[in-house]
């Protein structure tokens, strides 16, 4: 029997490093899709060409394949961020919460709801967080980082710099965590 | 058993096409990688440039990108040469993990003094880098990670 608290728990690992700035968060967010449509993709040729046998490791070669292809072009459009987070792409590509949402899309009639909440947990925790620790947004940019110093112009300094911190985002995980978990036990 | 052969064979077929056209997008896309680099070469310029950390080393130019790369440090560095016109350097970029995540650190390597840390990529060059939670603990790791694999190189 899968447990979803486990699951969650698992997928949070990757996100308490890459979520420290928005413009690591908007990557993430966009790879999950792309992880996921691979999976979906991969499922979709297997069927197509009716393999049996070798089935799981034709799909995992392919989706695999299909993010190599994402991360090389990523690399070329933003190198300078991808020498950070290129290693937290592959882990999210074999990680069982992306695993699991490809097979619950198949389980219970297309759902997406774990791809969904898990890309909008990234940005929203990632937007805190550069929030708390600088005061800015930052966006992904050929030479790094798009800055948005947002508290500067209002002329304010950050004050909640240790919500910003890896430390920190394990708290607001645990913020986040609970109140996801309530909500779908009320549901 | 002529259908099933054909079947099989069908299927061979499509699943060759299929990954060798996706080998072919990758090999295509490796053309592409002098944007990439490109751009990283614009970033350790202006590392070099702005950052007071590597003042001494303002003149320096970087010639190319280092292939093949410098094995055993941290994963997927990037690896330059540079020159001043007397004296040929190493730049590294370096994946360095702080308190509050992760920055691509410029490192240089110079013969007659060792790596010096020069800067963090991407982030406002004014700010020392213990602000984004990078601090002397890290720089100093790599900087002597850096003299003793290429010590070892030298050496060999």
């Amino acid at each position: 029997m899968r447990k979803n608290s486990i699951v969650f728990i698992l997928g949070l690992c990757p996100i308490a490093v890459t979520s420290s700035h928005f413009a690591y968060g908007i990557i993430m967010s966009i790879s999950v899709w792309i992880v996921f449509f691979s999976g979906l993709l991969s499922q979709f040729a297997s069927e197509l060409i009716s393999l049996n046998k070798q089935e799981k490791i034709f799909k995992s070669i392919f989706s695999f394949s299909l993010v190599l292809i994402y991360v090389s072009v990523m690399k070329i459009l933003f190198p300078v961020i991808f020498i950070s987070i290129e290693l937290y792409i592959y882990l999210l590509a074999v990680s069982y919460i992306m695993y699991v949402s490809i097979q619950d899309y198949y389980t219970y009639s297309e759902a997406i709801e774990l791809p969904l909440i898990y890309s909008l947990l990234i940005l929203l925790l990632s937007f805190l967080r550069e929030l708390c620790a600088f005061g800015s947004l930052s966006f992904p940019a050929i030479s790094g980082f798009a800055v948005l110093n947002i508290f500067k112009a209002i002329g304010i300094s950050p004050h909640l710099r240790f919500l910003g911190t890896t430390a920190g985002a394990v708290i607001v995980l645990g913020i986040f965590c609970r109140m996801y978990f309530l909500i779908s036990k009320k549901r | 058993m002529e259908q099933l052969t054909q079947n099989r064979l069908k299927k061979i077929g499509i699943i060759s096409g299929l990954f060798l056209f996706i080998v072919f997008l990758l090999w295509g896309l490796s053309f592409m990688n002098f944007i990439g680099e490109s751009s990283l070469k614009n970033a350790a310029k202006k590392i070099l440039k702005e950052s007071s950390l590597s003042a001494e080393y303002r003149d320096v130019k970087i010639l190319g990108i280092e292939r093949p790369y410098v094995n055993n440090l941290g994963l997927m560095p990037v690896t330059f040469t540079a020159s001043d016109g007397e004296k040929n350097y190493r730049l590294f970029f370096i994946r360095l993990a702080g308190k509050y995540g992760l920055y691509q650190g410029l490192f240089l390597y110079d013969e007659a003094k060792g790596t010096i840390f020069c800067g963090l990529a991407g982030v406002d060059s004014e700010k020392i880098p213990k602000y984004y939670g990078i601090t002397d603990f890290n720089t100093d790791f790599w900087c002597k990670k850096i003299d003793s694999i290429l010590h070892k190189q030298k050496n060999r």
